[in-house]
């Protein structure tokens, strides 16, 4: 909206009393009246309709709005008339001041509020205090100059990018910022300490597969088995055949071997340890034949009978041994033990037949006892009546069916028989009936036991007899018995020679049995010395010589064999080192090959790395010198608009009013490209060269003109949103001289500038030279004159005035 | 009429400022007057400029002049406003209070030296156009001042996010370093350590 201000009604408003209409509808609106008419409560009204508040009142008291409505109104009210250029139409605004506050709102809105309250309106106090405003900038907070400066220049965003950018000057600070760009050094560093480690590793693998293949040539060089061919510290091509070579582990094999048959040639030769010589077999050989015929001397006389006599027995006894066939003694107690067993045997066969006899003798008694008691029992059993216990039951069942003495079978009358009572008799018949019937059971029992006691008795004669001896075989046995008899007497008699034939039997066997052992241990000996001579032959060892004993022998070859072991045993060992060596020499290869890939790799990873982080530095410069350039460019931009906008223009402002006054006012630069804008007002000589502040440089007069065009400037500096200056009487302090300037100077920014100007004055002469100095210059030019008074009652009065070009008729143009 | 040099030189500088040049003898409400030059505001201004050389008139015929002139406008309801630029030596301060009563008066003096044109302006200048700093010089680019502060061989691909976020505020420019930052770095996403 860029709207223009028509006119202004004020009721009961500080200073105001009553209502006062004042027009604004032209370039120029120029208030005059005696101090306390109300001049400044008309620009504050208009200040509070556009922005809701009065500034400068603000500045000096926060509850400046309780004190708005004039002494003994209810309310206060401003009706602002604007009209929208644009548009043409009217925008009617109205503020109604009570007690509880200022109702209506404003009719700008915050931004372009506050460019009016900074850079349109100039308020008597503010005037006053305008240097300090400007000269106290607090760099931590936005102060007026920093708003003026970001109002001007739009610094935000180089700000933005100094701020944003600054992290790439310093590279803790990117590291900061950005994690990517450090976790990529830390990488870059990772892998540059992994390459360090492994080239050192690699160094180690590497000097220590030299050692391990200079060892390994010294072993194959000790096991004889390093070609010629092979040079420095190369390996022979078929290494792994030569240190699998297995023949140490053969000759090892055969070796053992050997000292096993020498250990079994020692346990054989024990036995030979001691001396033997000729002489021992010719002894032996003697005694043997001495024993022989002392044992067949025995057998040809002595012995003889014995062997006869066995030679009979076997008659008797065929499995008998013989004399020849075991020995004397043998013999002869075999013989003495059967015949007395035998004796023993036909002995109690006899008395065995003895006993049966004698058993069937009481077996016959036995049979004729059993005979003669079932013959009694017969007996016995014939004199009682069978019917016994029959009759006595049915006499029983009679007894209840005699009544008085009349039998009930026969009709009789018992009386007639007996003088006892017939229930009497039958009773008692009964009675012995069943007495009788006892007995008989009795006897049955006694009987059967007798006949069966008599059939046991003939069954065990019959067996008995069937045991007897028949009268031929008890003959037999007696005969047997007699001459068992007699060759037990006969074997008796030749006991005592039998122990002499037994001993000198024993004697020859001895001397067999020395004889075929020295004759065994000749042969042994033979055979060991054969086995030596071969084994000499295998170990290519002189062979045994017949002073040579046998131990010795096998001594000489076992330190031979064990020598050759030891050889063996060593070079195996040595090849079994070697082969360890050569083991972990090709595992070190295999780490080296490792190594050399790992190190390839990396190498390539830390290129690539390298290479993305090198892109990455390249943004991070490109970046710091970028941030350069925008400090250097802020510094460009800010030192341009002070000195060729705003020191420019306040200068020519300055010099305009105070044309002889040799120092002028300016906004000493900030002194580094980054910090916010503080510049510091300082004074200038025209010839050059700086002077002091300005309170120091300038006189009153001079101060007031200086903070007056430092308003214009910064008014004129910026894009005008509001192309208003409102100014509440600016030069009392002023000199005729300066009016006159400050006179020119707001024609020309009037008619020239285009601004619309409210000015208040309160010096009469002052009003009307303003009036002739700011007349409508062209057609159309207008200016309002407002006289503001009070009436006899104290009520406020404003008399516009309007005047209107007129061709000038002195001079003509 | 006098053309000296000093006179020439401030009509130079009117004229061309858009003052009209009037020949003198001029006649006001029937009266003659002369001066060493006349000059007429433009057409947007009533200004009337009489320039007097001191050397030339003394001054009580200054004073008599200018209050004359005054007096005349006066009668004819002129609504000019009247300058008097003083050429040469200055009048006494009581002349120059008598004249600064009936006009805006600007006393040049006799400006000599390197600075006499610039110091000659600035006794003018009330009467010279306020130039404003150019709209467009106050609407700076800022940017573009920046492109000319880097060196020509910047990156300029890097520049473009980092000016792009720079209306945005300071953490939209730290954000689109760090991107900017971290972007080649993530070009290896299989690589990892062993």
């Amino acid at each position: 909206m860029s709207p223009s201000l028509s006119s202004v009604s004020i009721s009961n408003f500080r200073s105001i009393n009553g209502t006062i209409t004042v027009p604004l509808n032209a370039p120029v609106i120029l208030v005059h009246g005696p101090n306390g008419t109300g001049k400044t409560s008309v620009l504050s009204a208009i200040e509070l309709a556009l922005t809701g508040e009065i500034v400068d009142m603000q500045r000096t008291d926060a509850n400046y709005r309780s004190h708005l409505i004039h002494w003994g109104a209810d309310n206060s009210r401003i009706i602002l008339d604007a009209a929208d250029l644009a548009t043409s139409s009217t925008i009617p605004h109205e503020n109604i001041i009570r007690t509880d506050g200022i109702h209506g709102g404003s009719l700008l809105s915050g931004e372009v509020g506050r460019f009016f309250s900074e850079r349109c309106y100039l308020a008597q106090a503010t005037l006053g205090r305008l240097l300090e405003i400007y000269q106290n900038a607090n760099p931590r907070e936005e102060s007026a100059l920093t708003r003026f400066v970001k109002d001007l220049l739009g610094l935000d965003a180089l700000d933005a990018l100094i701020d944003g950018l600054h992290p790439a000057a310093d590279v803790r600070n990117t590291r900061r910022l950005s994690p990517g760009y450090a976790d990529a050094e830390a990488k870059i560093q990772a892998i540059e300490g992994r390459v360090t480690d492994n080239k050192k590793k690699l160094t180690q693998v590497l000097n220590d597969a030299m050692d391990r293949r200079v060892a390994i040539r010294a072993a194959l060089t000790n096991l004889s088995q390093l070609p010629d061919s092979a040079l420095g510290t190369d390996l022979p091509a078929d290494i792994e055949a030569i240190l699998k070579g297995s023949d140490d582990d053969r000759k090892l094999i055969a070796l053992n071997g050997h000292r096993r048959d020498l250990a079994s040639l020692r346990e054989r030769a024990l036995p030979l340890s001691a001396t033997l010589d000729a002489h021992d077999e010719a002894t032996a050989v003697a005694d043997e034949q001495a024993a022989r015929a002392a044992a067949d001397k025995w057998r040809s006389t002595t012995g003889k009978p014995i062997e006869l006599l066995i030679g009979e027995l076997r008659g008797t006894f065929p499995d008998l041994p013989s004399v020849a066939s075991t020995d004397p003694n043998t013999a002869f107690r075999t013989a003495a033990t059967r015949i007395e067993a035998e004796l023993q045997r036909c002995l109690r066969a006899i008395a065995d037949d003895d006993g049966i006899i004698a058993q069937l003798e009481k077996l016959n008694q036995d049979v004729e006892q059993s005979s003669a008691r079932v013959a009694l029992a017969d007996e016995q059993l014939m004199s009682i009546t069978g019917e016994a216990e029959g009759l006595s039951r049915a006499l029983a069942s009679i007894i209840p069916h005699i009544h008085g003495d009349d039998c009930p079978v026969c009709g009789r009358n018992y009386h007639e028989v007996s003088s006892d009572p017939l229930v009497q008799h039958v009773s008692t018949q009964v009675a012995r009936l069943a007495e009788q019937a006892d007995r008989l059971q009795g006897l049955g029992r006694s009987r059967a036991s007798a006949v069966s006691e008599q059939s046991k008795a003939e069954r065990a004669r019959e067996t008995t007899v069937g045991k007897r001896l028949s009268q031929e075989a008890r003959g037999a046995l007696k005969a047997r018995i007699s001459d068992l008899t007699e060759a037990k007497r006969r074997l008796t008699d030749v006991a005592a020679s039998v122990d002499a034939g037994a001993d000198a039997m024993r004697r020859e066997a001895e001397a067999q049995r020395r004889l075929s052992e020295i004759r065994n241990r000749h042969r042994l000996a033979v055979e060991l010395r054969d086995s030596l001579a071969e084994l000499c032959h295998i170990l290519e060892q002189p062979a045994l010589d017949t002073s040579e004993t046998i131990p010795a022998a096998i001594q000489r070859l076992d330190t031979y064999v064990a020598a050759q072991e030891a050889v063996a045993n060593d070079r195996l060992r040595r090849r079994r080192d070697a082969s360890g060596q050569y083991q972990l020499l090709r595992e070190q290869v295999t780490e080296i090959e490792r190594l050399q890939k790992n190190l390839s790799s990396d190498d390539a990873l830390k290129k690539r790395c390298e290479d993305a982080f090198a892109i990455a530095e390249h943004h991070r410069q490109t970046a710091k010198t970028t941030a350069r350039a925008v400090a250097n460019a802020r510094t460009e931009i800010v030192g341009r608009v002070f000195n060729s906008s705003l020191n420019k223009i306040w200068r020519d402002l300055f010099v305009r009013l105070a044309p002889t006054e040799p120092f002028v006012p300016a906004f000493r630069l900030p002194q580094t490209s980054t910090e916010p804008v503080t510049a510091q007002l300082e004074t200038v000589h025209r010839q050059g060269g700086s002077g002091g502040t300005p309170g120091t440089m300038l006189s009153a007069g001079n101060l007031n003109t200086a903070a007056l065009t430092l308003f214009l400037a910064l008014h004129l500096s910026v894009r005008p949103q509001l192309p208003w200056l409102i100014l509440d009487d600016p030069v009392q302090s002023m000199d005729e001289v300066h009016i006159a300037q400050f006179a020119a100077l707001l024609r020309t920014l009037s008619k020239e500038h285009h601004r619309q100007i409210v000015i208040s004055v309160h010096e009469r002469p002052l009003f009307d030279y303003l009036t002739l100095e700011l007349s409508p210059a062209f057609a159309g030019d207008q200016l309002i004159t407002v006289e503001l008074s009070r009436s006899n009652v104290g009520a406020s009065i404003a008399e516009p005035t309007y005047h209107n070009w007129e061709p000038d008729r002195a001079v003509a143009a | 009429m006098t053309q000296n040099q000093p006179v020439t030189r401030v009509v130079d500088i009117l004229t061309n400022a858009g003052y009209r040049h009037r020949t003198t003898p001029v006649t006001v409400a029937s009266v003659r007057f002369e001066f060493a030059a006349l000059l007429l505001g433009s057409e947007r201004a009533n200004d009337l400029i009489i320039v007097i050389d001191t050397l030339v008139d003394g001054e009580a015929r200054i004073r008599q002049k200018v209050e004359g002139l005054s007096r005349a406008l006066d009668l004819v309801a002129s609504r000019r406003p009247l300058t008097v630029v003083l050429v040469g030596p200055p009048p006494r301060p009581t002349i120059v209070e008598a004249l600064a009563r009936v006009s805006r008066v600007l006393t040049v003096g006799t400006p000599t030296g390197d600075n006499a044109d610039r110091f000659l302006a600035d006794t003018l200048a009330v009467l010279l156009p306020l130039s404003l700093p150019d709209a467009s010089e106050a609407v700076i680019d800022p940017l573009g001042e920046v492109r000319r502060q880097l060196p020509t061989d910047i990156d300029q691909d890097a520049l473009v996010p980092l000016f792009a976020a720079a209306p945005s505020g300071t953490e939209a420019v730290q954000e689109a370093l760090r991107e900017l930052l971290e972007a080649p770095l993530d070009l290896d996403p299989e690589d990892t350590a062993p």
